[in-house]
């Protein structure tokens, strides 16, 4: 009971189901944030999960976590948005709307990139679409052995529209690039390890304890 | 040198650096930029193959016909167009496939190396000579090797003037994949097929401009762009 309370914001001890299908949990030792994706089983992102997404990171900020650690609740890091949704909203009366919600997300994924300590994704399972544009954002990239990735917007007739073709070139080579987003395939951890998408892959039991140490070795 | 442009079928258009035997070329403009410019934004393409006539790719500059040329007033301005070509195939509209045989050396290299892709006939040779004859690559080697190959890779093949083989250019990063040299240009339309057949001429060009935006913006202006691009994208404009 002598131990420094957790910050006043902290679920970590009651966790709940957040609004937009985002958590914020503060360990109990620590002052790295967890930003948990959870909307199992694919923590799809909805149309909330943007502005809360920018609340809570704001929030993390405010309480001066030494790092940022964003993952997905379960198996998943996150399928992306909904694309049937997406392409209904950018039809007719709706397309405003949904053009606000693309500049919402990206400026959402960019205060991420602004975050002035360490961000780290830790990536189970799927990352695809506007997920891995979300982990695309981090600082560092850190994949379970199980992860596979994709951009696969242009297979629904669309493109990446969350900073997808901006950071992966960057990341990876605009050759590889161009062939990742125009064809869509899907990329396992090795591959993604290889290529520069991810720093490091890892056991999937390893996977959170990985991108605290990683958090705590480039925050130092 | 000659540029030879047939559109293709299926939206694969393929360019050819003609004149043969090596393709190598007598000044530093080394091709029309209008030919050039023409096949890239052909109606309806969505990506192109770039190979050689004949037996090569190129042998890049003719030496001797250069080095008459260093002194003259001019020569560096020639240059500076002459790497313009390379920009504008780096930084072009639809993604260009540099499909290897033979030799491709010191410029004819630093031709393929601006491609999006390198495919290479297993019987290819490539390297930069360039330091054998007292000078330096001088056409954007060293800024194409860059996020090809690693640095060590790249000090070596600049530096030494030594040749490499297909296998090793693709150890080495500079060569995507190794063809059976009667499969290179039918691998290569498979490739670029895969990538672009299934998309729109509009989707394959929204696609690669935020690609170079994200080379040549500042990071805003370019997420900036890429939203607009998507919005193009997706109301099928």
């Amino acid at each position: 009971m002598n131990e420094p309370g957790p910050p006043p914001c902290s679920s970590g001890h009651s966790p709940r189901r957040g609004e937009g299908g985002l958590r914020l949990v503060f360990d109990q030792d620590g002052d790295i944030a967890r930003l948990v994706l959870d909307a199992p089983p694919r923590n799809e992102m909805g149309s909330a999960f943007f502005g809360t997404f920018s609340a809570l990171l704001r929030q993390a900020r405010a309480l001066t976590a030494r790092g940022v650690v964003v993952h997905g609740g379960g198996r998943h890091f996150s399928s992306g948005a909904d694309v049937g949704a997406l392409k209904a909203g950018f039809s007719g009366e709706g397309g405003s709307l949904a053009a606000d919600t693309l500049v919402e997300a990206t400026l959402a994924f960019q205060s991420l990139s602004d975050l002035p300590c360490p961000s780290v994704a830790a990536i189970g399972g799927c990352c695809l679409g506007s997920g891995l544009e979300l982990a695309l954002a981090c600082g560092w990239r850190v994949a379970a052995a199980n992860a596979v990735f994709a951009l696969p917007e242009t297979t629904f007739d669309l493109m990446p529209g969350c900073g997808g073709t901006v950071r992966l070139p960057r990341l990876v080579g605009r050759g590889r690039a161009a062939e990742l987003v125009l064809s869509g395939r899907f990329v396992d951890a090795a591959e993604a390890l290889e290529i520069g998408l991810v720093d490091a892959v890892v056991d999937r039991r390893d996977l959170l304890a990985a991108a605290r140490r990683l958090v705590e070795r480039v925050g130092a | 040198m000659k540029l030879l442009f047939s559109p293709g079928t299926e939206g694969i258009g393929v360019l050819v650096l003609a004149k043969p035997p090596h393709n190598s070329f007598d000044e530093p403009l080394f091709a029309a930029r209008s030919t050039l410019e023409q096949a890239l934004e052909h109606p309806g393409q969505k990506a192109l193959i770039l190979r050689g006539e004949g037996r090569h790719f190129s042998h890049g500059a003719d030496r001797e016909k250069l080095r008459e040329q260093l002194r003259e007033p001019g020569f560096q301005q020639l240059m500076d167009r002459g790497k313009e070509l390379l920009a504008l195939i780096a930084d072009a509209p639809i993604p260009v496939l540099a499909a290897i045989r033979g030799g491709c050396l010191g410029a004819g290299l630093e031709i393929a190396l601006c491609c999006h892709f390198r495919f290479a006939a297993a019987s290819s040779l490539l390297g930069f000579p360039e330091t054998e004859l007292g000078l330096i690559p001088g056409f954007g080697g060293p800024l194409f090797l860059d996020g090809v190959a690693t640095r060590r890779a790249a000090v070596d093949l600049l530096l030494s003037g030594r040749m490499v083989g297909a296998a090793e250019a693709h150890d080495l990063g500079i060569v995507d994949r190794v063809c059976a040299g009667a499969a290179l240009e039918s691998d290569a339309r498979d490739f670029l097929l895969g990538l672009v057949g299934r998309r729109t001429v509009t989707q394959v060009r929204a696609v690669m401009e935020s690609l170079r935006n994200a080379r040549h913006l500042p990071l805003t202006a370019a997420l900036r762009r890429e939203t607009e691009l998507f919005m193009k994208v997706a109301r099928g404009e």
